[in-house]
C-alpha cells in the first residue's frame, strides 16, 4: 500500500518543548507506518513538521531549499519576530536511537553546514531581517500518536552551542 | 535550597585526587533549552569526559530518564585539572536532583565519589582513604561504591551505595540499605625471622644498629652471601609503626591502588624496586602526578638491591627525601609534596664479577673495571649511607648443618633499647649545644676522654673530613645508646669505625 501523505491529521500537537497527548487517529488511516522506507519516513516527518509550523503561526515559504552548500528542510517566516527560520527536521522511529533524542543528531558538522546554507540564502534573498535556526524532532511510534518536538533557536551563528 | 519550581542550578560536593590528597570539587548542573546533550566543563581529562556516556547508560538502567534539555555540568574550581572517574556519581546525582527525579533531602551533607557501570551499579574508587580524610575534614559523609578493600577510619562517616536505583528513595534510605562492609583482616603470613640466617652475626648486629639510629646501610659482598635475605628481615626488628605514619602510609597506598592489608595488620611497608626503575617511578611524577616508591616506603624500608645497576641520576634524587623526609615535585600547576621517611638499605657487589675480597674465589675483573664499578657508588648518596658492611659468604658446613644465631626477637630488643635511650637522652637535654661547625657537632655527641682520643686517632690515620667525622660520631652515638651508656666510649668509636668503608666514601 503506498504511503499517503496526510499532513494535517496524523500528528500529536506539541508546544515548544513539552510533548503532550495526541489527537486521535481518524478513520481511514490505512497507512502502515512500519512499512515506510527511510526516505518516505523522512518525507512524512517533514510534512508533519510543516503542518506543525503552520499551526504555531509561522508561514512556510519554501520546502527543501537547495543551494551549493546543501539543503535546508524547511524555510519559514516568523512574522512576530520578523525573522526567517531555517528548520531541520529529524524523523525517527520510537524504538531506534538507544536513549538519544532525535534532535541530538544535529551535531556540530550539521550545524556548520546550516550556517553556510543560511549564508547562501542570505546572498540570494538579500535583504533578510534576521535568521533563526530551529530543529523539529518527529518521533514515530509503532502505534499511537506521533510526537513532534519543536526546539526554536536550537543553535546560533556562533560556534559554541 | 529554595523551593522554586525552576532552579537555575544545583550543586553537589565531590572531590578529585591531586597527588596524595583529595581536593574538594563542586559539581554544578544547569539545564537550558536547545538541543539536548550533556556538556562538561572544568578541565576534565578524557576519563572525566567519558562520564557522559556512562551516565546516559546508568540513568536508563536505573529507571530514570535523561532530561530533554541541554545539560551543562561545571566542575569548580575551573582552573584545577581534574582526572579520574570519580565524577560519574556526583554528576548523575546532580542531574537527577535538578530534574526532580530523586528527593533532594540530605544531598547537601554528602560527598559523592564513585564510578558508574553501564548497568547502574556504583564502583569503588582508587584512593578511597584520601577521600575519606577529606570528608572527615569537611564534616560530610562520604558516599561511594561497595568494595572488599574498604578501610574503616575513625571519625569518618561512610555510606555505601550499591546501585543508582536506590537513590529514588532518598539518599538516607539508600545508604542504610547497604551498610558499609569493612574488609575482614586478611591472614598475614608470619614475617621471616633472622634466626633463619646463619653465620652473619656481625651483619645482624649492624642491621640492628642501623635500625636503632635510622642510619642508611649498604651491604657489600659476593653474590649469594645473604644480603637480600638479611634485608628482607629488616622489617621484623623495627618497632611498631606509629599512628600518624600509619595513616599517611595508608593514604599513599590507597591512592596508588596498592594492597593495604599488610599495613592494617600493623606491619611496615617494604619496597624493593628493580634497578630498571625510572626517576618518576622512584620519587614520583608522571601526569597526573603520582607518588613513587619512596613514598610507598614511607614508614618502612626501601631496599635497593644491586645498587651499582641503578642509573646515577636516579640515585641522586634520593638526597632530598633522605634529608627532609619528604619529596617536593614542582610542576606548572603547582607544587606536590609527598611524605617519604624511610629506612634505606642497599646491597651491592664489590666488583663486576662479585668476588673481590673473597678468601677462596679469585676476582676476575681488570683493575680499571673495578675502579669504574666502585666509583658509581660514590657521590652524594654515599654520604647519606652511614654504615657500610662487608658480607662474606658463610662457610658451607654452617649452611648445611645450620647453627644458632641471634633471632629477630633478640635484635628487636637491641633496637628498642637503643631508641628508648636516645629518646630519654633527647628529652633530658634542654639546652641546644651552641657550637660552631664540626667542633660543636662533635660536642653534641657527648664523647668521653678515651672516646675523643680514639676519634682523633682514627680521623688522623684515615684523613677524615668533617663530614666523615660527624658520620662516625653518629654511628658511635647509636652504639652507645644500645649499650645504654650516656657518654660515648672508645669501644663504641672503634666499632663505628669498622662500619666506615674506605672504598666508597669520598672521605
Amino acid at each position: 500500500m503506498g504511503a499517503r501523505r496526510c499532513t494535517q491529521v496524523y500528528f500529536a500537537e506539541t508546544v515548544t518543548d513539552e510533548p503532550e497527548g495526541a489527537a486521535p487517529c481518524p478513520e481511514g488511516g490505512d497507512r502502515d507506518l512500519s512499512e515506510l522506507s527511510r526516505h518516505e519516513l523522512g518525507e512524512l516527518g517533514e510534512d508533519i513538521a510543516a503542518a506543525h509550523l503552520a499551526d504555531t503561526g509561522l508561514v512556510v515559504i519554501e520546502r527543501n531549499y537547495r543551494c551549493s552548500e546543501g539543503e535546508a528542510d524547511i524555510v519559514a517566516v516568523d512574522e512576530d519576530e520578523g525573522s526567517i527560520v531555517l528548520v531541520e527536521v529529524k524523523t525517527r522511529r520510537a524504538d531506534a536511537g538507544g536513549g538519544f533524542f532525535a534532535e541530538e543528531a544535529v551535531d556540530a558538522a550539521k550545524r556548520r553546514r546550516y550556517r553556510r546554507i543560511a549564508a547562501a540564502y542570505l546572498m540570494e534573498h538579500f535583504p533578510v531581517p534576521a535568521i533563526r535556526f530551529d530543529v523539529i524532532a518527529v518521533t514515530v511510534p509503532k502505534g499511537g500518536p506521533i510526537e513532534v518536538h519543536h526546539v526554536p533557536g536550537a543553535f546560533d551563528w556562533d560556534a559554541q552551542r | 535550597m529554595s523551593a522554586s519550581a525552576e532552579d537555575v542550578s544545583f550543586a553537589v560536593h565531590a572531590a578529585c585526587l591531586r597527588g596524595v590528597e583529595a581536593v574538594p570539587v563542586t559539581v554544578e548542573v544547569s539545564l537550558s533549552g536547545g538541543i539536548p546533550g550533556i556538556c562538561i566543563v572544568g578541565l576534565g581529562d578524557a576519563a572525566v569526559m567519558d562520564a557522559r556516556v556512562r551516565i546516559r547508560s546508568a540513568l536508563r538502567a536505573g529507571g530514570f530518564e535523561l532530561p530533554r534539555k541541554n545539560i551543562t555540568v561545571n566542575l569548580a574550581p575551573g582552573d584545577l585539572r581534574k582526572s579520574g572517574t570519580g565524577f560519574d556519581l556526583p554528576i548523575m546525582v546532580a542531574i537527577l536532583a535538578i530534574s526532580h527525579q530523586i528527593p533532594r533531602a540530605g544531598l547537601d551533607g554528602r560527598l559523592f565519589c564513585g564510578e558508574l557501570a553501564l548497568d547502574g551499579s556504583v564502583l569503588a574508587m582508587r584512593g578511597e582513604v584520601a577521600f575519606a580524610l577529606l570528608a572527615r575534614e569537611m564534616g560530610l559523609t562520604l558516599v561511594g561504591g561497595p568494595s572488599e578493600r574498604h578501610v574503616p577510619l575513625e571519625g569518618v562517616a561512610f555510606g555505601c551505595l550499591a546501585h543508582v536505583a536506590a537513590l529514588r528513595q532518598g539518599i538516607e534510605e539508600a545508604e542504610r540499605a547497604a551498610p558499609a562492609v569493612a574488609a575482614p583482616p586478611a591472614p598475614v603470613p608470619p614475617a621471616p625471622d633472622f634466626a633463619d640466617v646463619v653465620g652473619q652475626e656481625m651483619a645482624k648486629r649492624a642491621l640492628a644498629i642501623a635500625a636503632a639510629g635510622g642510619h642508611g646501610l649498604l651491604m657489600v659482598g659476593p653474590p649469594g652471601a645473604g644480603k637480600t635475605m638479611l634485608a628482607k628481615r629488616m622489617c621484623s626488628i623495627l618497632p611498631p609503626i606509629n599512628e600518624r605514619e600509619r595513616q599517611e602510609a595508608l593514604c599513599i597506598h590507597s591512592v596508588v591502588g596498592e594492597d593495604v592489608s599488610g599495613l592494617l595488620a600493623g606491619g611496615r611497608p617494604f619496597r624493593s624496586p628493580h634497578h630498571s626503575i625510572s626517576a618518576a617511578g622512584l620519587v614520583g611524577g608522571g601526569r597526573p602526578v603520582r607518588p613513587g616508591e619512596i613514598s610507598l616506603a614511607h614508614g618502612g624500608v626501601l631496599f635497593l638491591d644491586e645498587l651499582a645497576e641503578f642509573p646515577t641520576g636516579v640515585l641522586q634524587l634520593l638526597r632530598q627525601p633522605m634529608e627532609e623526609g619528604r619529596i617536593c615535585l614542582v610542576r606548572v600547576d603547582g607544587a606536590y609534596s609527598f611524605r617519604a621517611r624511610f629506612q634505606l638499605l642497599a646491597a651491592s657487589n664489590p666488583c663486576p664479577c662479585g668476588y673481590l675480597g673473597d678468601p677462596q674465589v679469585p676476582c676476575t675483573c681488570g683493575s680499571g673495571a673495578v675502579e669504574r664499578y666502585q666509583s658509581k657508588l660514590g657521590g652524594p648518596l654515599a654520604d647519606r649511607i652511614d654504615v657500610i658492611l662487608d658480607i662474606a659468604r658463610p662457610p658451607a658446613d654452617l649452611i648445611v648443618e645450620g647453627g644458632e644465631g641471634m633471632s629477630s626477637a633478640d635484635l628487636a630488643a637491641l633496637v628498642e633499647r637503643g631508641r628508648a635511650f636516645a629518646a630519654w637522652r633527647g628529652a633530658r637535654r634542654r639546652d641546644p649545644v651552641a657550637g660552631q661547625g664540626v667542633e660543636g657537632a662533635v660536642a653534641a655527641f657527648d664523647l668521653d676522654g678515651p672516646g675523643r682520643k680514639a676519634l682523633l686517632d682514627i680521623a688522623r690515620r684515615r684523613h677524615l673530613t668533617g663530614r666523615g667525622i660527624v658520620r662516625l660520631c653518629r654511628v658511635a652515638r647509636t652504639i652507645a645508646d644500645i649499650e645504654e651508656a650516656e657518654r660515648v666510649g672508645a669501644t663504641a668509636v672503634l666499632e663505628a669505625s669498622m662500619y666506615q668503608g674506605r672504598v666508597f666514601h669520598a672521605v
